[in-house]
């Protein structure tokens, strides 16, 4: 009987030993000792996507896309820097994430993966994102660039752009050199500013590829009241993500 | 303490007008041109409105506080008769049909142009639903409002009422 319990006790032992050595980081630990959750959607596929969310850390239509991608091969790292820094889960406390600590989490993600990896973010968490990207450009310029950038709806304007008045993008917007992929509300105003964001982002040497998504508001996939075709397109966002994927990938300039 | 009550007192009484009206002055370039039809196809040019305050507001059928704050600016509309103002609301790129459907629930009576192309979107640089423009009797664009208002507010008129009363030719 005590043979038999010990043995038991070695081979749990064992076994979550080899499963601690197996698995991904559970936290974004910062220079400053700012530790930030990281929820990892592990897969066996090469590609890792890096989602920057303004969620609440569970059970959102990110974490459950994450789930969705991660079955079908993509691996998903969703950080909750919102969380780490105790910032409200609101749109404007995205700005307040630094370029740093997103290269910071592309670091790590290519120190314990080794994937090609992909950006993707949306609304005001597309200028962390593009922040990250460069900041990490500029410091490892012998590494391999991320794959691309997915952005839905994004925000990336200086300041709040007035009626009337020139808009004026930050600066990042003409300094991003990476491929970049555009999803945009038809029922938003920024549909009409496409071209120009385009033309803005297109201007640091990054290849850019948009499409207008039908009968959807910004903000559509997180929406308390979303209409029917808001809902509807929601439950496709897995498709549309892997659709931006292949669709970067195709375009000129982008790593095979 | 007396003087420190007039001194708060004088504070509120000259701040209250700039918090309350969240107009703000237009800062952009000449106000760009604006010729669109409204929904019985009648051509309207902003250019003939000289003489007359107009509020150009640029507004969406999927847009929350545009439908929040039409039925003030309806409002503002019966208040305001019999003064030489307009309101020239320019619907953002969206169908006649959907257009329709909405107004019918809405029930406004003010002017629904058609910028079936965004061109006046792009001219007028309008970033946000709804956008307002409160162009002068002399065809100048002398404020705008970005987001949503309630626009028959005794601040909001008072502002557009004052406009009302210059004299064109100065």
């Amino acid at each position: 009987m005590f043979m038999r319990l010990t043995l038991l006790v070695l081979l749990t032992y064992l076994t979550l030993g080899f499963a601690q050595a197996g698995t991904a980081p559970t936290e974004l630990r910062l220079e400053d000792g700012t530790e930030i959750p990281l929820r990892v959607y592990p897969a066996h596929g090469d590609a890792l996507l890096l989602w920057l969310a303004c969620d609440e850390g569970h059970g959102t239509r990110e974490a459950r896309t994450a789930a969705k991608l991660a079955e079908k091969g993509i691996e998903v790292w969703l950080p909750d820097y919102l969380g780490g820094h105790f910032l409200p889960v609101a749109p404007s406390s995205m700005a307040q994430i630094s370029g740093d600590e997103v290269a910071a989490l592309i670091d790590l993600a290519q120190e314990n993966t080794g994937k090609r990896f992909f950006m993707i973010s949306a609304g005001r968490g597309a200028l962390p994102t593009l922040l990250g990207v460069h900041t990490w450009q500029e410091r490892h310029p012998d590494r391999p660039a991320p794959l691309g950038v997915i952005l839905f709806y994004p925000e990336l304007y200086a300041d709040t752009p007035e009626a009337g008045a020139e808009v004026q993008y930050h600066e990042v917007v003409g300094k991003t050199h990476v491929p970049i992929f555009v999803y945009q509300g038809e029922r938003s105003p920024g549909r009409w500013w496409l071209g120009h964001l385009r033309d803005a982002l297109s201007a640091g040497g990054s290849p850019v590829e948009s499409e207008i998504l039908p009968k959807v508001r910004g903000y559509f996939y997180v929406r308390q009241d979303p209409s029917p075709p808001e809902e509807a397109l929601a439950q496709r966002l897995p498709e549309l993500i892997r659709k931006a994927m292949t669709s970067i990938e195709s375009l000129p300039g982008a790593k095979k | 303490m007396k003087r420190l009550c007039l001194a708060f007192l004088t504070f509120v009484v000259l701040a209250a007008p700039a918090w309350a009206l969240d107009l703000k002055p237009y800062k952009g370039g000449p106000t760009p041109p604006l010729a669109l039809k409204d929904l019985s196809g009648t051509s309207h040019d902003l250019r003939n409105y000289a003489g007359k305050v107009v509020m150009v507001q640029f507004w969406a059928t999927y847009c929350a506080p545009c439908i929040k704050e039409m039925p003030s600016v309806e409002r503002l509309k019966i208040k305001l008769a019999g003064k030489p103002f307009a309101i020239l609301a320019v619907n953002m790129g969206e169908d006649e049909k959907e257009v329709r459907a909405f107004l019918k629930k809405l029930k406004v009576d003010f002017t629904i142009l058609m910028d079936t192309d965004a061109q006046a979107i792009g001219d007028w640089k309008v970033f946000v639903a709804p956008s307002t423009f409160i162009v002068d009797v002399q065809g100048k664009i002398r404020y705008t409002l970005q987001g949503g208002a309630e626009w028959d507010t005794p601040e909001l008129m008072q502002a557009i009422e004052a406009m009302t009363a210059e004299n064109p030719g100065n």
